[in-house]
């Protein structure tokens, strides 16, 4: 085969321009070079100049420059211009000859490489896009390969996760990016698995360790390296999480206050304790506390007293503790409390006063909060939360959950208080029923019985007119009867309301005097002795009616009862103790048995004596009846043949 | 019909116990009447004696009515029946009565002619 021949044949078939040209312009130029300039034929181009070739003048003097320094260049460059003055990007790469009579050539070869140029064009606008995009979005995007762990993250990603460079995350573990790092490969395989997953919510962890919640998108893409790409991106979403977990605060902190407002308005009493527990323990959850509490305070007695608490797991009770504690020990909490506003101490350790801080110090409290119970005008104790196993700063909401919470204590006790008294009063008036009931009987029992030994006493009488006995014992009779209707005109003198009736300031000694003198000729007749042993001046603030009666009673009944032949010594004393005055009526009689008749003794229609002076059944009743209507107590002692005591304390 | 001629009168009344003899004497001849003050003394007199009926009243001091029930079981061969005699209205000294396996009725005072014939027999 010729090789000019083939030498044609190549430069008539590649896809390059070819060209020879010398120093007058162009001599050569292939098929490829006529259709790469837009011409018809070779020899349009022969005939052209080539300086119209070049776009810029400048780029072929600088080619020129370049042949002539280095006899060579390759794939320089440059912008050509078509017959049509259409634009192509060129490489051009030439070589100088030189041949035997020193005549220079020059040959070389055009690429057009515009299609090339654009194709890369559009790789480096992408490139620039996806750039931009990783620069400017908030997402944090990454690629991983299951061997390779992550090749590729943004800024974002970065930032996120608080490293410092994309290269630090891409030499780490990836489980080391998940917050229980078996997660990750859990996270793979469902990938691998769906092929792709969106917005699923995974707990992330921070260079520093720290956490938070990220939607991760995850597709799988297979490379044109034929392996396995995950691709994916991470939302931050803690500030969602926030928002929702702060949504669901505030509607468990509703639910917690519907609660508390509607479930103690019919709650029954017996149930209250239970439901102030209950309570505690809701909101001390609610807020996170390790101790919730109520304390009472007595301002009287300048004390206060823990009634209820909470207490979280492993967290020590105090309410022990916390018994009758003096106010003065706690000033900061008490004047806050006292003049309405509640208590928030942050942190225990910046308390200024040394004391208040060692008092609560030694119960580990770190942060409380106290709220004042107020009733009327007047603080009736605080309600609150201790946290104990970490420092807690206190939120409004807190305290105004606190505030309604102690309102609503307040309330409770109130009406717990109310019933109480009204049911107080249901249980008197029920006992003054009874006592009622029990006196008709008794008293509808002693007429009767007079009445019937009247009628049977007239019947035989009537037989036996003359009978002087029979009239004795009408007589005795008809005087019974009429003591019975006196004890009652008594009975129902007492049940008069006692508001009516004065108190006055009345010597003891000067109303045992007056009673004795009443009784002179009883106490005489029967040799009492008496011994009195009051103090002169001891007085009582008393309604001198009841005084009066009481001690008639308790005197006549030891006149009556508690003397014998040998026995005759009656000795009565009182004395001041603390707040009661103790007055005793002490005989050496006979005695009660006690174990016999103790539960009787004060009872309605209770007689224990099998002689002629057994009266009604009512005395000691009536005198306990009136001991308790002046808000005293009444006790007996008694000893077979050795005598028998009673004991009335009254208020002094 | 056998004579029930041994009756206990139990009353704190003196006055009562003296008309109920004198009415029982009144309508029986051949009869044997006892005494006792209250629960107490009418027990330690049937430790010795039986007795065919006996008058008992409720509220008495020492040992009442209702004790006295309490304690008779206990005496073997005390007698045959008891009627409570008293003038309480109380509706629970009623009921009580009626739930006593011992008392044969309540009846009210005074013990008149009529009630000596039903308890007794005529």
């Amino acid at each position: 085969m010729d090789f000019n021949q083939l030498l044609e044949s190549v430069n008539q078939n590649i896809t390059e321009a070819v060209f020879r040209s010398d120093k007058d312009g162009l001599i050569y130029v292939n098929n490829a070079f006529v259709k790469m300039f837009g011409y018809s034929s070779d020899q349009e181009v022969l005939s052209s100049a080539i300086s119209k070739m070049y776009k810029d003048p400048r780029d072929r003097a600088r080619l020129i420059t370049k042949l002539n320094a280095d006899h060579s260049y390759e794939n320089e460059e440059v912008v050509f211009l078509r017959k049509d003055n259409t634009e192509f990007v060129g490489l051009v790469s030439t070589i100088m000859h030189k041949d035997e009579n020193g005549t220079v050539f020059w040959d070389g070869a055009i690429r057009d490489v515009t299609k090339e140029r654009e194709f890369l064009d559009r790789i480096r606008h992408r490139e620039q896009l996806l750039e931009s995009i990783n620069r400017n979005i908030n997402e944090a995007i990454y690629r991983s390969e299951n061997k390779m762990g992550i090749i590729y993250v943004n800024d974002e990603f970065v930032k996120m996760f608080g490293y410092d460079s994309a290269q630090e995350i891409m030499d780490l573990d990836p489980s080391d990016l998940y917050k229980n790092p078996t997660q990750r490969s859990e996270v793979g395989s469902e990938v691998i698995d769906k092929g792709s997953i969106e917005n699923k919510e995974v707990e992330f962890r921070k260079k520093d360790g720290s956490t938070f919640w990220g939607y991760l998108n995850s597709i799988t893409v297979k490379g044109v390296d034929g392996k396995v790409y995950f691709d994916g991106a991470i939302r931050n979403i803690t500030k969602e999480k926030e928002a929702e977990q702060a949504l669901m605060r505030h509607a468990e902190m509703q639910r917690i206050l519907i609660n508390l407002s509607t479930k103690y308005i019919d709650l029954p009493l017996a149930e209250v304790e239970q439901a102030i527990n209950d309570s505690l323990r809701e909101l001390g959850e609610f807020v996170g506390a390790d101790r919730s509490y109520v304390f009472d305070f007595n301002l009287e007695k300048g004390i206060c007293s823990n009634t209820y608490e909470w207490c979280g797991k492993d967290i020590k009770p105090e309410i022990q503790n916390n018994q009758n504690l003096p106010l003065e020990i706690m000033p900061e909490l008490v004047n806050a409390h006292l003049k309405g506003n509640p208590l928030v101490v942050d942190d225990v350790e910046k308390v200024q006063k040394e004391d208040f801080k060692k008092l609560l110090k030694d119960q580990s409290i770190r942060s409380l909060m106290t709220m004042p119970m107020i009733h009327g005008n007047e603080c009736v104790g605080f309600v609150g939360f201790d946290w104990v196993k970490m420092l807690h700063k206190a939120t409004e909401k807190e305290i105004i959950l606190l505030e309604l919470f102690s309102e609503m204590l307040v309330n409770i006790r109130i009406r717990t208080q109310n019933e109480r008294e009204l049911h107080k009063l249901f249980s008197k008036t029920i006992e003054q029923n009874q006592r009622l009931k029990d006196f008709s009987y008794i008293t509808s029992h002693n007429f009767r019985s007079s009445v019937a030994n009247l009628v049977g006493l007239l019947t035989i009488i009537e037989d036996d007119p003359s009978n002087k006995e029979y009239f004795d014992m009408l007589k005795a009779t008809a005087l019974k009867l009429n003591l019975a209707i006196d004890a009652i005109n008594d009975l129902l003198n007492f049940e008069k309301d006692i508001s009516m009736l004065e108190k006055e300031e009345i010597n003891l000694k000067e109303v045992i005097n007056d009673i004795m003198l009443l009784n002179r000729k009883s106490a005489t007749e029967k040799q009492i002795e008496l011994e009195v042993d009051i103090p002169d001046d001891l007085t009582l603030r008393i309604l001198p009616a009841y005084l009066q009666s009481i001690l008639h009673n308790l005197i006549t009944n030891a006149m009556k009862y508690g003397v014998t032949e040998e026995k005759r010594k009656i000795k009565i004393c009182a004395k001041k103790e603390s707040k009661e005055v103790l007055l005793t009526v002490a005989d050496q009689g006979r005695g009660i048995d006690l174990e016999r008749y103790g539960s009787k003794m004060f009872q309605l229609g209770s007689r224990f004596h099998a002689d002629e002076e057994s009266g009604h059944g009512m005395g000691l009743y009536m005198t306990k009846q009136q001991v308790e209507a002046i808000n005293g107590r009444i006790e007996v002692e008694s000893e077979i043949n050795k005598g028998t005591t009673f004991k009335v304390y009254f208020n002094a | 019909m056998r004579d029930l001629n041994k009756i206990l009168l139990v009353d704190d009344d003196p006055i009562f116990l003296t008309l109920a003899e004198l009415a029982i004497k009144k309508e029986r001849n051949k009869v044997e009447i006892f005494k006792a003050m209250n629960g107490e003394e009418a027990i330690s007199f049937l430790k010795n004696q039986s007795v065919d009926i006996i008058f008992l009243d409720l509220n008495m001091p020492v040992m009442n009515g209702w004790e006295f029930l309490d304690v008779l079981p206990q005496i073997k061969n005390w007698g045959h029946k008891v009627y409570v005699l008293t003038s309480s209205i109380d509706p629970s000294d009623q009921r009580k009565a009626d739930e006593n396996p011992l008392v044969t009725s309540m009846l009210e005072k005074p013990l008149d002619r009529d009630k000596i014939s039903s308890t007794l027999g005529v």
